[in-house]
């Protein structure tokens, strides 16, 4: 039977070659991995061989879409981009929303891989059936914004989509990201860098095939349903009028808002840079992604002072926090202003803030000389240095050439700094510190792409509600953020929940942290959407599956128990201050606890051939050769 | 009179109009059938929902070689299929870019108020489209000063 939902073609492009092919797409990898994230990690696992170098033309980078994109499932319009990452050297890959990946779908793709290098600058244009490889050289060295302008100049269609890379990722910048619809970076685990490596500049994307559901009366039904539940949704209003920005005071209030590099919990400037500050002072207006009732992105406009006349989209929590808490800056514009130039120059801006604020720690302990650091005032906050290091690392220059291949290759070719460099397996951490969130530091240290809370988001662990701690994992202690016991099963279920989102490619936020899309509901949607008949422990299992592969990727790569720790900080150093006060990272116990859960070799992390032939992954087990 | 006023300065551009818009013709999902579009300009965050108000100029005389544009019994404007010969002179003669060229190159689209209850109208997260009954038909003047997005 036919896949409704489903384009139904992968579409593959080599870039040495100039070779185009159109290729069905594969039953048992809808059946097994639904779409998505999971699409391109299992093909990653398949066509990547250990040892490839990111960064050569053997790389492939996977953009994927999910069975529910482009209908009018809410929230469905997200896209995964995945590749070897240069950054970290292990799974990347990267998500992002906005209307790119409804188009890509009505052109008629579940799933582009990107192979090869061309000899020149080029961009890809799409038009439903023709794909053509044009000459980009007049667009070579441009930033986002500009490149995009210069493309639908072109084209003179107002409703094509664009992917982007600035001058961040032809620059060799190991931590940049490609962007769509401007401003929706998929820039976690350097995706740009690779897209740049290949010379590719830009996809540009026009669609008109429609997509078609199995049963379209159910399906209406259903995403109805999830649309009143959205409305209905305590967090509609908030996330409308802050969208993420609105926890950047609760995780003050909580103590564990990383803080100068991390030095801290408690930001005392929170409430100058905070959701609420955005939304009074700047924003004026609600946006959305494709197919989204609840528009929670904010277009801001800058009408006074140094940035006047600065506007654009966002930002979202992680890159506020990071450019005010994380870098200890308490200059709201200037934070917008940064995230701008990372938008425009095209870089990842929680990696960047990481680079910077780590620079100001090794600074402030006397590690880090001016004369390094090109003669730059590295104290805490100071907003001329920030903006001027944004712009050296997207251009490699000086003290920028250092920071520009990541936190973790910077401490290294300094020499020192290394103990506080933070990162998880190469990847810069994200803005919540793991002693005052012990479930999702748990995630952090497990994330198959590394330092990353969007593997798991057990965001339950912040109800303090020890009935559903005992309900859903047998301790009162899963639901409470500063234990540690329960936390294994607790990051294993939400890793398989994440998982599943991923492939549907939905929000996060919605379809997880609102609770709209439990299991259950996820099934049904997916049966009235494809056709496919899976009830809800199935869903379940894909979503293990999908985790098992990409673990089995990050094996054969070396990586085992010993790489899923975090910087001893987080170990040892308990927090001082704040309603985090005294706590510390428990990683051992968590991490026997979760590779019970996950069956897992306690002793190396390494999935069992058992669990994985359950997982009908027999073959990954041959491949890493797990006893 | 009905018809359909849109607030872009309320628009989030998520375009749920364009997909119920394009459900309801063929049950299936694709804005480009749609008779209503969402222009849009990230740079500026500007989402412009552009859809047929029912101007009272319109059709406009000679547009239409077939007189298959035209207004029906309840005043509303339709474009009659049968008459249709696909020549796209009401397309290019809208000012408002409101009848839509569909990718099959068959007849245009242009709204026709759901039988009086839009779905776009119903369905919009940010109430930036609404059906009006009041007064008459629009005319393009009733738009000029309108307030520039952002």
């Amino acid at each position: 039977m036919k896949y409704y939902g489903y384009a139904g073609t992968v579409l593959r492009i080599n870039l040495s070659t100039g070779k185009i092919a159109r290729n069905e797409l594969e039953r048992e990898l809808i059946r097994g991995f639904i779409g998505g994230r999971g699409f391109n990690s299992k093909r990653l696992f398949e066509e990547i061989p250990y040892g490839l170098d990111p960064l050569s033309p053997e790389n492939k980078l996977m953009f994927a879409t999910g069975p529910l994109v482009g209908t009018m499932f809410p929230t469905a319009c997200r896209f995964n981009v995945s590749a070897k990452s240069p950054l970290t050297g292990i799974l990347g890959d990267s998500n992002a929303g906005g209307h790119f990946a409804a188009e890509m779908k009505y052109a008629g793709y579940d799933q582009i891989i990107i192979e090869g290098r061309s000899r020149e600058p080029v961009y890809i244009s799409i038009d439903d059936d023709l794909v053509r490889i044009e000459d980009a050289r007049h667009l070579w060295g441009r930033e986002v914004y500009e490149t995009d302008k210069i493309l639908r100049e072109n084209i003179k269609d107002s409703s094509a989509r664009t992917a982007i890379v600035g001058p961040a990722a032809e620059n060799g910048v190991k931590f940049a990201g490609i962007f769509a619809d401007l401003m929706r970076a998929a820039a976690r685990t350097g995706v740009g860098t690779v897209m740049a490596s290949k010379r590719l500049k830009a996809l540009v994307i026009r669609g008109s095939k429609p997509v078609q559901v199995a049963d379209p009366d159910r399906f209406m039904r259903i995403s109805e349903e999830i649309e009143d539940a959205i409305y209905r949704h305590p967090q509609y209003w908030p996330r409308v009028k802050m969208g993420t920005t609105r926890i950047l005071t609760p995780v003050n209030e909580m103590g564990l808002l990383p803080t100068r590099h991390f030095t801290q919990g408690v930001f005392e400037h929170a409430s100058e840079v905070s959701g609420e500050r955005l939304a009074e002072k700047y924003n004026v207006k609600s946006r959305g992604c494709f197919s989204c009732n609840i528009p929670c992105s904010r277009f801001y406009n800058v009408r006074e002072g140094r940035f006047s006349g600065l506007k654009g989209e966002g930002p979202e929590y992680e890159a506020l926090s990071a450019f005010t808490a994380r870098v200890g800056n308490r200059d709201l514009a200037l934070a917008l202003k940064a995230n701008d130039m990372a938008n425009k120059l095209g870089l990842d801006a929680l990696t960047t803030a990481e680079c910077i604020s780590w620079s100001m720690e090794c600074y402030a302990k006397g590690w880090l000389s001016n004369e390094v650091a090109d003669g730059l005032d590295l104290s805490w906050g100071n907003g001329e240095t920030i903006l001027t290091l944004i712009e050296k690392i997207a251009r490699r220059e000086g003290f920028g050439h250092v920071l520009a291949d990541g936190v973790r290759a910077a401490s290294q070719k300094l020499g020192f700094g290394e103990e506080i460099a933070m990162h998880i397996k190469g990847l810069e951490m994200i803005q919540a510190d793991p002693r005052g969130l012990k479930g999702y530091g748990l995630g952090f240290a497990v994330a198959s792409r590394g330092g990353d809370h969007l593997r798991a988001e057990p965001f339950i662990e912040l109800s303090d509600d020890p009935k559903r701690g005992i309900k859903l994992f047998g301790v009162p202690e899963a639901t409470r953020r500063l234990e540690w016991k329960g936390k294994g099963k607790l990051v294993s279920y939400f890793e398989n929940w994440c998982a599943v989102v991923d492939a549907l490619e939905i929000c996060k936020n919605i379809a997880e942290n609102m609770e709209v899309l439990p299991f259950p509901k996820a099934a049904e949607v997916i049966r009235a959407a494809t056709g496919l008949n899976m009830d809800a422990d199935a869903v379940a299992q894909v979503g293990e599956r999908i985790v098992n592969i990409e673990r089995a990727f990050l094996v054969r790569g070396g990586i085992t128990r010993k790489d899923d720790t975090m910087p001893s900080r987080f170990l040892r150093e308990p927090f001082t201050n704040g309603n985090s006060k005294g706590s510390v990272f428990e990683l051992e116990p968590m991490l026997n606890e979760y590779y019970a859960e996950r069956g897992w070799d306690l002793r190396t992390g390494i999935p069992s051939r058992q669990k994985l032939k359950q997982l009908d992954l027999g073959y990954v087990a041959d491949a890493i050769n797990t006893r | 009179m009905k018809r359909i006023i849109v607030d872009k300065d309320r628009c989030s551009g998520c375009r749920y109009c364009e997909l119920i818009c394009s459900y309801r013709d063929s049950l299936v999902f694709n804005p480009r059938n749609s008779r209503i579009r969402v222009l849009k300009h990230d740079e500026l965050g500007i989402d412009d929902p552009t859809v047929c108000h029912q101007c009272a100029e319109c059709p406009p005389e000679d547009t239409c070689p077939t007189q298959a544009f035209w207004r029906d019994k309840d005043n509303i404007v339709r474009i009659e299929e049968k008459a249709c010969n696909v020549c796209y002179a009401c397309v290019e003669a809208c000012p408002h870019g409101a009848v839509f060229r569909p990718p099959t190159q068959t007849v245009p689209l242009v709204c026709d108020l759901c039988s009086g209850e839009p779905l776009c109208v119903k369905k919009c997260p940010t109430h930036a489209i609404t059906l009006s009954t009041k007064g008459s038909a629009l005319s393009p003047r009733d738009f000029e000063g309108r307030a520039e997005a952002i």
